[in-house]
């Protein structure tokens, strides 16, 4: 434990002074990230996705995970206002708010324990990362899911069943040249046995979850390398509404909302 | 293992069979609608008060405290929760939420944005809103257990570190590498006016127990004993610091809307201190790396 004579001079320290590991720009000579030059190493030769993960990991990830997470952010998110990532920007829209604020509202949103890119993120991975060290010393997937209290993290998600997203993921990450790695093997094994018993299967955060483990990411890392991921959808929610007249996007009627509580009162002072 | 494995089977898309309202359900807004258009309100009553009734009998936080509750506040709690507020009203400069919100300002960023970016700012798990509510929780969940045995279980599973995790329990802990004394001061203004209040008594032995590490009270610790005391759920403890936080940031943002960008520090050359792994050096003798950092 730091002891109490260092009390404030740790700030103290820190006055007007920026400490950076991950780089900074340095006017007249470049930009430096992670030991690469911004402009004349990554925006040249590298993909978008890459240098996303580095920022977040401080690792320049292979450019074919540099792509397969291209893909993957492609197959995640779509113009459908009814998702609420999306319904923020639709609602946002509908109130001429700028781009900004709707894509903002939307990425917000998704910081969710249900879906999106928050809590849930660290959950999937996290469970299949330690499902993996109980596989390996011996529980079958079964008995791992029996042993799970709850719904299995990463499998299942809401209003449907099944997730077309996996599979178009599962082949882009062979077309890539990924083969199936331990986690991935461990998330397809409790697949089928939840196919068998419930008819439920991964979804795509929990395929993210096992795919990235494999890769060696830690759950903090897949949240925050999957932070932004819904936002194109909602760029296209806000837009449209944007382009309607105001107050378009599901309007409610006064007799649309469900009163449920007390009568009428008067304040009594 | 390679591509040889047999396709996997995943589970056919279908909606699930989930009734879904098409009347929003709630207990506190009725609208009721004007004769001549469905879409717009002619009375609105909260948790049965007119509006207009609200508006020309109660403060402003008594219908805080009314749309939360669902009731309106006695005056002991009126007065409490109106002190709770001012006193977080105003986080002050030097507060990362206030200096975000003077960023913006600075930054000619569009100005309604001021509080939804330093509200942002504040919503951290140390000393922000995520921590009145963990502080809500935790004061819940351990009221009836004696503080001396909370603070030692705390020590002796966290690894409470006045700089690297300078929280003993959610919402107290060290600022700055001690107890924070303005939160101190503001906890024992604000003691008589919550003199029944089981939690604040909790939280102030708990802050007892915690001298020996040069800790105590923090602003979340504080407002989440309060919001407890006048029945508060912690869901409600996000959004209660949020408003009452809300007006400080807006204003020092706005302070700095119209000046030039340096009214405020930005960090020269000599003072950024880029740690060496990070720094390209081929860029520095004029030749890119061309990836051969890559992995």
């Amino acid at each position: 434990m730091t002891t109490k004579t260092t009390h404030w001079q740790y700030w103290q320290a820190r006055r007007n002074k920026v400490f950076s590991s991950h780089g900074g720009w340095q006017v007249g000579v470049g930009v430096h990230n992670c030991g690469f030059d911004q402009m004349k190493d990554l925006a040249i030769n590298k993909n978008y996705f890459q240098v996303l993960v580095l920022n977040c990991v401080g690792k320049l990830p292979s450019a074919r995970l540099g792509e397969w997470l291209d893909s993957l952010f492609t197959c995640i998110s779509w113009p459908d206002p009814r998702i609420w990532c999306n319904t923020m920007g639709s609602l946002a829209g509908t109130l001429k708010c700028s781009i900004s604020s709707g894509v903002a509202s939307g990425i917000l949103s998704a910081d969710s324990k249900m879906f999106g890119s928050g809590d849930c993120v660290e959950n999937y991975t996290g469970f299949i990362q330690s499902a993996l060290s109980a596989s390996q010393s011996g529980l079958s997937a079964q008995t791992i899911i029996k042993k799970h209290r709850g719904d299995i993290p990463g499998f299942a998600r809401p209003l449907a069943s099944g997730d077309e997203r996996v599979s178009t993921m599962t082949q882009r990450a062979r077309t890539l040249g990924f083969a199936i790695g331990e986690h991935e093997q461990l998330m397809l094994d409790i697949n089928a046995a939840l196919m068998a018993s419930k008819n439920e299967s991964v979804n795509i955060g929990g395929y993210f979850a096992a795919f990235m483990s494999d890769q060696g990411y830690t759950p903090l890392e897949c949240r925050r390398i999957l932070t932004t991921v819904v936002h194109s959808g909602v760029h296209a929610c806000h837009v449209e509404e944007q382009d309607r007249p105001p107050l378009s996007f599901m309007p409610i009627r006064c007799d649309d909302i469900n009163y449920q509580g007390v009568e009428k009162r008067k304040v009594d002072k | 293992m390679t591509t040889t494995s047999p396709p996997a089977k995943f589970a056919k898309e279908v909606i699930r069979q989930e009734q879904y309202t098409e009347a929003i359900p709630t207990k506190i807004t009725l609208e009721e609608a004007s004769e001549h258009n469905p879409f717009h309100t002619e009375t609105m009553h909260l948790h049965g008060y007119e509006h207009l009734d609200l508006v020309n009998n109660c403060s402003f936080s008594e219908v805080i405290f009314l749309l939360f509750r669902g009731e309106l506040p006695s005056k002991a709690e009126q007065q409490l929760f109106d002190k709770l507020l001012t006193c977080l009203i105003n986080l002050g400069p030097r507060h990362p939420a206030t200096r975000a919100a003077m960023n913006v300002g600075i930054a000619k960023t569009a100005l309604q944005h001021i509080l939804p970016v330093s509200l942002s700012v504040a919503s951290g798990k140390y000393n922000g809103c995520e921590d009145v509510f963990n502080a809500m929780n935790f004061l819940r969940k351990n009221r009836n257990k004696k503080p001396a045995d909370v603070i030692e279980n705390a020590i002796s599973q966290g690894n409470f570190d006045a700089i690297e995790n300078p929280s003993i329990i959610p919402g107290f802990g060290s600022l700055y590498g001690s107890a924070d004394s303005y939160a101190a001061k503001l906890a024992n203004y604000l003691k008589p006016y919550n003199t029944q209040g089981t939690y604040m008594q909790f939280s102030l032995a708990l802050v007892e127990q915690m001298k020996a590490y040069d800790a105590g009270w923090l602003l979340s610790g504080l407002t989440a004993a309060v919001l407890c005391d006048l029945g508060f759920h912690p869901r409600q403890g996000h959004s209660i610091y949020q408003i009452a936080i809300a007006p400080g940031l807006a204003a020092h943002g706005i302070e700095k809307a119209n000046r030039p960008t340096t009214e405020m520090p930005y960090v020269d050359e000599e003072n950024y201190h880029i740690e060496p792994q990070a720094i390209c050096q081929s860029s520095i003798n004029g030749v890119a790396n061309g990836g051969a950092n890559d992995y």
